[in-house]
């Protein structure tokens, strides 16, 4: 039963690690996008994924407190590559900017909500009464 | 234990807003920029406007603005287009509006001779309410000469009394370009009294000009017909009783 959540946490690790970092990075080569990733974010990308994985991998508190501090790194993550909801690119001579604050927002607001669900099962986990065997 | 509850169908419907509007934005600006018209006049170096005609889902503010400055001058003009869910709607701004906008407002050094102009194009799209896009591009180009000739150049007496003569200048100016604006005109050369005289274009941008002077006896044989637009101004030389 434990191996299963071991590989079924790598198996997150992984599929977030190519979610956040590997997918984008592919999609701007593949379609030569004048959008370059911020450095920051293989490393971002990184931490989020292991984080994901250990979160998947283990139980009880210690998975919730994973969860929120994925949860956070998540917000970061995507307030870093959408450079807080404006992005300007330069295309043939004309400076194109993108304004996607409102569903940056909407982002944002999920997240938190989830976010949140995680703080409340946290917080649920910790007030249960503990059997010691 | 609601709270959890409450809390998961919280994040269930955030996250189903989201996806709907991500997919809305995407298909929408799918739609938008699949039918924008206009966009090759500006990679091939051309001022030009942008003809939208869009069937997307949500609503569109199109904005087409453009600042030209030239000779210190500033000349604005922009357009602005509100289309809703299923509407088909198209806004075009021509390179020839923009030009005569730029020679009526306040480039008439533009009359005579070329000037270099440059122009900031700013073409702003919101699809309301998820995304707003922004395109600036600088573009030089040259402006004019607006007036385009000047033909049936000719001086006439029209009486002749023992110091003086009287002499009437015409010429037609072609200047489609300036019809919202007046030209002025006055003769000059050795002994020539005239003053200015004031003209403006008929319906197709030509301009009748007639210009009486008196001039002393003997009349010389060379004039100058000077014409103004603005503070722009250029001569042509006739002569008596031909063209120039």
């Amino acid at each position: 039963m434990k191996a299963r959540k071991v590989a079924l946490g790598a198996l997150r690790a992984v599929a977030e690690f190519a979610a956040l970092y590997l997918l984008p990075a592919a999609l701007i080569a593949a379609f030569n996008a004048p959008y370059e990733l911020p450095q920051a974010t293989l490393y971002l990308a990184l931490v989020i994924a292991s984080l994901g994985g250990l979160s998947q991998a283990l139980s009880g508190a210690k998975s919730y407190a994973l969860a929120i501090a994925h949860a956070c790194l998540v917000l970061a993550y995507v307030l870093l590559i959408t450079g807080c909801g404006v992005i300007t690119l330069s295309v043939n001579e004309v400076r194109v900017t993108l304004n996607i604050q409102p569903i940056l927002y909407l982002v944002l607001l999920a997240e938190s909500f989830a976010l949140l669900l995680n703080v409340v099962k946290l917080i649920i986990e910790l007030r249960k009464p503990r059997t010691f065997t | 234990m609601k709270i959890l509850e409450i809390l998961t169908a919280l994040v269930i419907a955030a996250r189903v807003l989201m996806v709907v509007a991500v997919l809305a934005t995407v298909y929408s600006g799918d739609q938008l920029f699949r039918e924008v018209g206009g966009l090759e006049w500006l990679r091939r170096r051309r001022l030009a406007g942008v003809v939208l005609v869009y069937g997307g889902i949500l609503p569109v503010n199109l904005t087409y603005d453009v600042c030209v400055d030239v000779m210190g001058g500033r000349v604005g003009l922009r357009r602005t287009l509100y289309v809703l869910p299923g509407e088909r709607a198209v806004i075009r701004v021509e390179p020839e509006e923009l030009v005569s906008q730029v020679a009526l407002r306040s480039f008439r050094e533009a009359a005579f001779k070329p000037v270099d102009v440059k122009a900031r194009i700013t073409v702003r799209v919101r699809l309301v309410p998820f995304l707003e896009l922004t395109a600036v591009t600088d573009r030089s180009f040259t402006v004019g000469p607006v007036v385009r000739g000047v033909r049936a150049l000719r001086v006439s007496l029209t009486s002749v009394n023992e110091t003086h003569a009287e002499i009437e200048a015409s010429a037609l100016v072609h200047a489609p370009l300036l019809s919202g604006s007046s030209i002025r005109a006055k003769l000059e050369g050795q002994g020539v009294y005239s003053t200015w005289h004031t003209f403006v274009a008929d319906e197709e941008g030509r301009y009748l000009v007639s210009v009486e002077a008196v001039v002393k006896l003997p009349p010389p044989k060379s004039y100058f017909l000077v014409l103004c637009v603005g503070s722009a101004c250029a001569s042509a030389e006739v002569r008596l009783g031909g063209g120039s």
